[in-house]
Parts: C-alpha cells; structure tokens; sequence
C-alpha cells in the first residue's frame, strides 16, 4: 500500500487549511455563492436538491481498516450514519453541513485521504480494477501506475478547466473488470511479442446520456511514455473539446466528430514534444510505487476445514461460488461483499457495516479493502 | 408578447444546511412549502426576490417557483419542485420523515 510522503501530506494539509479559510469566508459572507462555488467543486462539495454532498475520493478503490474506519467515524459525526459507496471508488456524504466540511477534510487528511477533484472539469478520481495485486488473472498489478496517474493528474495547472470532467481507469487483467473501454481514456496493461511491459491506450468511451465505447488510439505504448502520451491526448482535448454545449463537451464526442484517425494524428503529433520533455523522473517515481504496492507477507494455513465445509455445507458452498474468486496465491481467496440488499438503496453502507467490513479485513486480509462497483 | 404571471413561491437552499426553504407569510423563511406565501402579484415578487439576493450569507440561490393553491396551501406544480417539498424518494428520510406528503 501507497503511503504518503512528506509531500503529499504537505499539499493535502494546505488544501484542507485553504478550503477552511474559504468557507469561512463564504458564512461570513466576503465570498458570494458565484465566487464559492468553483472552490467548493474542487473540494469534491456539491449542494444538490435537498442538502450538500461530500464526495471523497477512494484512489483505485484501496483502502485501509484505519481508512474504513474513519470514514465510519465520519459518518456518525458529521453525516447520518451511512455512507454511499459510488460506481468510480468514492464515497459520498449525502447530509454534511457546511461549516462541518473542513473538519471532515482534515479527519480525512489525517487517513492519508481527500475530495480532491472530484467534482468540476477536470481529471477526477483514478480507478482500477479493483481486484488490482491479488486476482488471478492478473499480468501486473496496475495501482503503482493508477498512484503516478493520482500524482500527475492531481493539481496539474493545465488541466484544471477542462471543457468537461475526464476520467480515466487501468486494469492490469484480461478481464475488464475496470470497465476501461467506458471511460475517457481507458489504459489496460499488456505486453507485446517481445514481452516488454506497456500499454494499449483506449480513448474516448462513456456512459450517460451518449453512451459510446472507446475506441483504441495506441495498440501498444511503452511503459516510459505513458506520462507523455497522456499529456499530448489531454492537449489535444483541451484544444478541440467543444465548449460550446456540455452535452457535447466530453472526449467521447470529440473522437466521434473529428475520428479516431485525426485524434490519433494529432496525439502522435504532439507526443514527440512531450516525449522530450520528460527526463525519467516519472518512471523513477513508478518504480518507487512499485515497491510500496509489494504484496502483504502472505501466511500459509491448512485448507481442510474449508474443503470440508465446501462439500457438507450447502450454504456455505453457494456462499463460496457466488462470492469468492481466485486470488494469484491459491492458499487465498478474493471474498465479495455485496452491499446491494434486495429492497434496499445499492451501495449505501452504515457506519456499522464499515466497522464490520474494517475488523473482517483487520483479520483475514491484511487490513485491506477494495471499493468497485 | 410578456408571458403573463402566474403563482409563484420564494424558494433557495439555506447556506449552512443546504436545507431547501421558503418564504413564509410572515417574512420568515419556513421549511415547508405549504407554509411558503403563495406571490400573486408579479411585482412584489421580484422586490422580495431581490431582497433575498441580498443575503448570501444566509441563502443559495433564490428563485420564484410556480405553484398553485391546493386545500388552501401552495403547491408545487412541477415535479422538481415536488421533490424538493420532501427528501430522498428512496426511503424517508429528509423532510419527509417527520410530515405527511
């Protein structure tokens, strides 16, 4: 697992103590709504129908116990004791209060956590497969990639007012789990003929109201350029996205009015500037994440209590086949909970499942969670 | 051609909440719409729009909503408007929890 640096704790502290200042200038009423309203978005602080929502970022859908726990807490003191888990790995506070958000940031803060662009035009949260470093399936385990994506993307000053939001997503398995071909730039670990590590680039997928699969723009990018070539899509994004009608705004129209072809022209086109202006630190950086996303020190127990259990308890075996699946260590299993109770809202969990879900993963794996879909 | 006016209430989001609120027949901003002052008149309407556009520190976005009157109350006549009179449509709990609509 990821732990911030110095650094990020440095850049996440300002955020909450900036937002703080905002919002109290905002009771106070220096700030108009018009002039709030941007800073609140980057905050992830939306006021909907009925009251504010926090939506904070769950970065590749990893979480700690401690992490769970917090945002339990959260939920008990600020909020009305339940949390809602979201397709793209966050979690949303549906009734805080305004002047309750900068002590909810600095609670996250304090977990390594943050509602840091998840709402306005810009790159929002990095997803992943979320059985990302323990499926079986897997060819390489995409979070050190998705962590350098969160670094890159978080705060870059020539993405911050993109024509629309943007978001992108990895898996590092042949099973799309990570649903990369609905996303605007959809990133899927492979390896060519030569068996080097790198990329096929997807670009240009969504839902909503013009739902449209991505379409492939680079069949395979070497591991090293994939800082670059982003950079040249999103330029060339932000010069030809539309903003004229935000129903038109996102990538997925712009490929589908100027092809793929002349996007594909133009990225190609730009990325032999942007290649020059890389110096390697991006993949001194990867290799960093790569060893703080090493796997957890795996134990070796006996199996048979749960074969016998599989073949005389038909309730566990239907337990078993529906909600587990392989893991890359077959000692291990990847356990399934769902939280979309027949008659109940999907993906809404009290603080009470969070503890639960917290001390079962404190116990049995590693003090790890994910959060899909 | 000017449309002509029709019924409206008051309504914004309050700043601290969130709560959507209304303006009551007393000049107090009430959670309720049956309790809101249904504006017959187009031009007291816009004054006291304005004046609730001068207090950003209190409201968000103030707007005149249509509404008619029903079993002597206001009452939304668009759907979003019904919404907002209630909470969440999924279980009750907004305002729903604690009056009968």
């Amino acid at each position: 697992m990821y732990n911030y640096n110095q650094f990020d704790k440095a850049f996440n502290q300002t955020r909450v103590d900036q937002f703080r200042q905002q919002v109290a200038r905002r009771i106070d009423g220096s700030l108009t709504e018009d002039e709030f309203k941007p800073l609140r978005l980057m905050n992830g602080l939306y006021l909907q129908l009925h009251a504010y929502m926090l939506r904070v970022a769950i970065p590749y859908g990893t979480l700690r116990s401690a992490q769970m726990d917090q945002l339990a807490m959260i939920a008990d003191k600020y909020d009305r004791g339940y949390g809602h888990f979201t397709t793209r790995q966050n979690i949303q506070y549906n009734w805080p209060k305004l002047q309750d958000i900068p002590d909810i940031l600095q609670d996250l803060a304090d977990v390594e956590m943050h509602a840091i662009q998840t709402s306005g035009n810009c790159i929002r949260n990095v997803t992943a497969d979320h059985f990302a470093g323990a499926s079986a399936d897997e060819i390489e385990d995409p979070r050190p990639t998705a962590e350098l994506l969160r670094q890159w993307s978080t705060d870059h000053p020539e993405f911050a007012f993109l024509g629309r939001k943007f978001k992108i997503a990895i898996t590092g398995a042949p099973n799309d789990r990570a649903v990369t071909k609905a996303h605007d730039i959809g990133l899927r670990m492979v390896r060519n003929d030569a068996g080097d590590a790198g990329y096929e680039v997807i670009v240009g997928g969504g839902l909503g109201r013009t739902p449209m699969i991505g379409k492939v723009l680079r069949a395979f990018l070497p591991r090293a350029d994939l800082l670059p070539y982003l950079e040249s899509v999103m330029q060339v994004y932000n010069v030809l996205g539309r903003r004229d009608n935000k129903y038109k705004a996102r990538i997925k129209i712009t490929v589908h009015e100027n092809g793929i072809e002349k996007i594909r022209d133009l990225v190609e086109e730009r990325f032999v500037i942007q290649r020059a202006a890389f110096g390697g630190f991006d993949q001194e950086l990867l290799q960093k994440l790569e060893t703080a996303f090493a796997p957890p020190a795996f134990i070796s127990a006996p199996l048979d209590g749960y074969e016998t259990a599989y073949k005389t308890d038909p309730a566990f075996r239907s337990f078993v086949d529906t909600n587990l699946s392989a893991h890359k260590n077959d000692e291990y299993a990847i356990i399934s909970i769902s939280i979309k109770k027949h008659g109940q809202t999907p993906c809404d969990a009290t603080s009470y499942q969070m503890r639960t879900m917290a001390e079962l993963a404190r116990k049995y794996s590693h003090a790890e969670l994910r959060i899909s879909h | 051609m000017a449309r002509a006016f029709t019924p409206k209430v008051l309504t914004a989001n309050r700043l601290l909440e969130g709560d959507v609120v209304y303006l009551g027949a007393d000049g107090e901003w009430v959670l309720y719409h049956s309790d809101a002052v249904l504006f017959t008149d187009e031009e007291l309407a816009n004054t006291a729009l304005a004046k609730a556009a001068a207090q950003p520190d209190f409201l968000v976005g103030p707007y005149l909503a249509n509404a008619e009157t029903q079993n002597g109350h206001p009452a939304p006549t668009h759907f979003r408007e019904e919404f907002r009179t209630r909470g969440p449509s999924n279980y009750a709990h907004g305002k729903q929890e604690s009056i009968d609509v």
